[in-house]
This record gives structure tokens, C-alpha cells and sequence, in this order.
């Protein structure tokens, strides 16, 4: 009976810790691709005057990771010779400044054409060009990814939560008799449910333990599951789980346990 | 041990005791009889706090009974040892465990609490019993388990609603036996409902008489 009840508190918690690797996992893939495409990534803005860093942090949309100033003097150098002086001192006199600016994070088109509006009512800004080669439809691809396990994974963590209070109501009519002949004694409900409370911490210790398990298999044997194609971008753009990885790969295991729990406890005891 | 000032309790929709005034002292032994319907299980739970009051005062072991918090109804259930007619032994557990299940609440360790079983087993004459499960036993040896468990954690107070009711002449003897030397030799009060006083009982009690909601001593 307990290995039977053991096994439904079980169930759904790996479920709901598989979808939640596989939304750590994009999250990082995406986080990586992020950084890598910022590298190729900037925005180049030209201006009538010097440019005042501070006046493009005020800027809402503008995550500020670097602003670069493009020097004048190279690019004069280059025609200096084919120029006379006069056309020369007019061009040093009228050649805008040119700033290359790197974002924190790589952005949304949405949120580049925003960032684009507020840098050409910038006083001075005469105005602003994006570079993002091809990178745009990818990144729009994995943020869709992204967003649909979000949503499944918050799907799946209610599904998990209903089941396990489910399982925890079952289990208090099932022992009704029984905790009521401990209240009788003057035994609180705490006291009475330690069997449920034993099985539900245990089982979100298994499967935390079963999920990480998973992982280092999946993790040393990538070659039977995966084509190449598959394994050298999850080389490239997936970094192995870190403790603090797997240590929330438990935790929510185990909170979830606990709080479904104990939640179905002191609505008894409140009775 | 039990004062009882003006109480009114109600079943269900029905009044079943009217304003009742009485005292039991510590050490005595107390039957409470009437009909069937008559109010005197109903009497019993609200000395352990099942059947809340409907009016008046009660103290049981020092507790005030009138809306008695969550926390000093289970100190209160602690200090008491309580018999059902039907048992109410754990069916998950062993005979030990069953009356092991008071001191582990009291915060016994388990050496503690499984010597003290032993020690009750062999009071009730049960001792080759304690590893059997309640189904295990018949209705007479649960019951003696039920009186063992309520004996445990050495209470100063011991309620038992029809204890014999289920038993044959003989279990019912022991039981009434077992509950004479606790009342006689460790000094416990003890207050029984039943419809019939054993004949013969051989030991000084008090007796209530409940009816039509009134409570008198005889």
C-alpha cells in the first residue's frame, strides 16, 4: 500500500523535474546563444556632437553593456591625401561622431525598434543603425521554445501539486480512524501523518535522485541518443548543470512536497 | 478531579443534559447509567473535550473546558486514559505499538515506552500477545489492550464508555477487575458509563443516574 502510494507521489514529481531540466536546459541554450550573437552584435549611432554616456543609460529600453567611441582621426588619415587643405579642415569640421553601442542582452526586434526610437530623440543623433546579420530568426525560434516550457513546466507543477494533494487526501480518509484515535490521545496531526509526511519527503528525494541520474547518464552517453549535429550544439551551447543546478533540481522537489503536504495538514488541523 | 457547574449539552439538535451540577473528587470511582439515548456517552466526551458545551462551566484535571484552546485540549487528552466500547486500537498497529501510542505522545523514547507495554501486557495478562495485530485477538483481549493503553502513561484520570458493552460475562469480570486495582492500588479516579453495574462489585463507588437531562447521584 505505502510502495502503491509511494510510487503515485513519485510519478508526477519526475515528470514535472524532467520538464524542469529541459527548462533549464533551454533557458541556457538561449542564455548562451545570447552572449555569443551579442558578440556580433552592435548598434552604431552617429551624432552631430559628442555623445554623454550617462544621457543613453537614462534611456529605458537601452540595457548599456559598452559605448564605444569610432575615431575620427583613422578614417581622416585614410583620405587626408587625396583631400586639398581647405576641403580637409571643412570635412574635419562637419564628420559626425560615430559610437558603437553593445548591449547587455541580445533583443527582441520588437524591443530593437523601440531602443532605435528612443537613441534618434536623443539630442545630437542623427542616427542609428542596426547590424544583426541573420541571428534575428533563431533567437525569435528559441525564445518561442523557451516560452512554450515555461508554460508547460507551470502546467505540469499544478498537475503535480493536484495529484499530490490528491494522494495526501486520499491518505488522510484512508487513516481517519486512526488519527482520530490519536487526536483522542491528544497526539496532534502532525504526529498522526508522519507516514504520509516520510513518504512525500522521500519520494521527492527519489526522484530528485532519479532526474539527476538521468542527467549524468544522458550526460556520458550522448552518442547513442544523439546524432553529431545534435551533440555539437549541445556542446557548443550547453554547459554542464552546475551544483547549484542540480541543488534546484531537489529543492523544487522537495518544496513542492512540502508545501502540498503540510498545506493538506494544517487545513486538518484547522478543522 | 471533574467539576461540573450548570452544564448544558446538546446532540445533534437535541438538549440532551440540563443544566447539570456535580463533582467528582480524585480517587473516586464513578458509574453513570441511563436508558439508552439518555445523554450519559455524550456526558462522558465532553469530559475530554469531543462534545463541545453548550453552556455552564466544567474543569476536568484543571482544564476549563468552555471554549478550550487546540493546544490545552491535547494536554488535556495527554493526562487522561480513555476505553471505547468498540476499542479504537490502531488495526496498522501492534498490540506494543497500540499501547505504546500514549507514551510516544506523552514524548516517551521507545525503550521507555516498549518496557512500559511489556510491563502492562504482563498486568493485563497479555504478554505472549505483543507482537499480534488487534484482529488478531478476540473482543475480550482487545479490550484488556484498550485498558493496558489507557493505563500507559500512568493517568490520574480514566474514562471508559461501556467498557463490556461487546464482552462475554467472564472478559467483562476482568475488565472490571483490572479497572478496581487501578482505581484501588495506583489511585486513579476512574468514571464509567454503562448500562449495568457488575453485581457484587466488591469496591466503593459513586453512581450518577441520568434522566430526562437531569443528573442524580445515588
Amino acid at each position: 500500500m505505502n510502495l502503491k502510494r509511494f510510487i503515485s507521489f513519485s510519478i508526477p514529481l519526475i515528470l514535472m523535474l524532467y520538464i524542469f531540466v529541459i527548462y533549464l536546459s533551454i533557458t541556457k541554450i538561449v542564455t548562451n546563444y545570447e552572449q555569443t550573437i551579442n558578440k556580433d552584435y552592435s548598434i552604431v549611432v552617429v551624432t552631430s556632437s559628442p555623445i554623454v554616456q550617462s544621457k543613453i543609460e537614462e534611456l529605458p529600453s537601452v540595457d548599456l553593456k559598452e559605448i564605444t567611441h569610432l575615431k575620427r582621426d583613422k578614417i581622416l588619415k585614410d583620405i587626408k591625401d587625396d583631400l586639398s587643405e581647405g576641403s580637409f579642415s571643412l570635412l574635419q569640421k562637419r564628420l559626425p561622431y560615430f559610437y558603437t553601442i553593445s548591449l547587455k542582452q541580445f533583443p527582441t526586434s520588437s524591443k530593437l525598434k523601440k531602443i532605435k526610437q528612443e537613441l534618434k530623440s536623443v539630442s545630437g543623433v542623427k542616427s542609428v543603425e542596426t547590424f544583426s546579420k541573420d541571428h534575428n530568426q533563431v533567437y525569435s525560434l528559441l525564445l518561442l521554445v523557451k516560452t512554450i516550457v515555461s508554460v508547460l513546466f507551470c502546467a505540469i507543477l499544478i498537475f503535480t501539486f493536484l495529484v499530490i494533494s490528491n494522494q495526501v487526501k486520499i491518505w488522510f480518509f484512508e487513516h481517519k480512524e486512526r488519527l482520530d484515535i490519536i487526536k483522542l490521545h491528544g497526539g496532534s496531526v502532525f504526529y498522526g501523518a508522519k507516514p504520509i509526511i516520510i513518504i512525500a519527503l522521500s519520494s521527492s528525494i527519489l526522484s530528485s535522485i532519479i532526474v539527476i541520474g538521468t542527467l549524468y547518464l544522458l550526460n556520458h552517453n550522448l552518442s547513442f541518443i544523439f546524432t553529431p549535429e545534435i551533440i555539437e550544439i549541445i556542446l557548443i551551447h550547453l554547459t554542464p548543470f552546475n551544483i547549484l543546478e542540480l541543488l534546484s533540481i531537489f529543492a523544487i522537489s522537495l518544496i513542492l512536497s512540502i508545501i502540498t503536504v503540510f498545506g493538506i495538514l494544517i487545513k486538518h488541523r484547522l478543522r | 478531579m471533574i467539576l461540573a457547574d450548570n452544564i448544558c449539552l446538546s446532540y445533534g439538535k437535541q438538549d440532551v443534559i440540563h443544566n447539570a451540577k456535580f463533582r467528582i473528587y480524585s480517587g473516586d470511582f464513578v458509574f453513570i447509567t441511563g436508558s439508552s439515548g439518555s445523554g450519559k456517552s455524550t456526558l462522558l466526551k465532553s469530559f475530554y473535550g469531543d462534545i463541545k458545551l453548550k453552556s455552564g462551566k466544567l474543569l476536568v484535571n484543571k482544564h476549563i473546558l468552555a471554549n478550550i484552546s487546540n493546544q490545552k485540549l491535547k494536554s488535556l487528552r495527554k493526562g487522561i486514559g480513555i476505553i471505547f466500547q468498540d476499542y479504537k486500537l490502531i488495526q496498522e498497529y501492534t498490540v506494543e505499538e497500540n499501547i505504546m501510542l500514549p507514551l510516544k505522545i506523552n514524548g516517551y523514547n521507545d525503550t521507555l515506552s516498549l518496557n512500559q507495554a511489556k510491563k502492562l501486557l504482563k498486568h493485563v495478562k497479555l504478554l505472549n500477545v505483543g507482537k499480534s495485530y488487534p484482529n488478531e485477538l478476540s473482543g475480550g483481549e482487545q479490550q484488556r489492550v484498550a485498558v493496558a493503553r489507557a493505563l500507559s502513561h500512568n493517568p490520574k484520570l480514566i474514562l471508559a464508555d461501556e467498557p463490556t458493552g461487546n464482552l462475554d460475562d467472564y472478559s467483562a469480570d476482568v475488565i472490571w477487575n483490572l479497572l478496581k486495582k487501578a482505581n484501588e492500588q495506583l489511585g486513579i479516579t476512574v468514571v464509567v458509563v454503562t448500562h449495568r453495574i457488575p453485581e457484587h462489585f466488591g469496591l466503593s463507588f459513586r453512581k450518577f443516574d441520568i434522566s430526562k437531562g437531569e443528573i442524580y447521584e445515588s
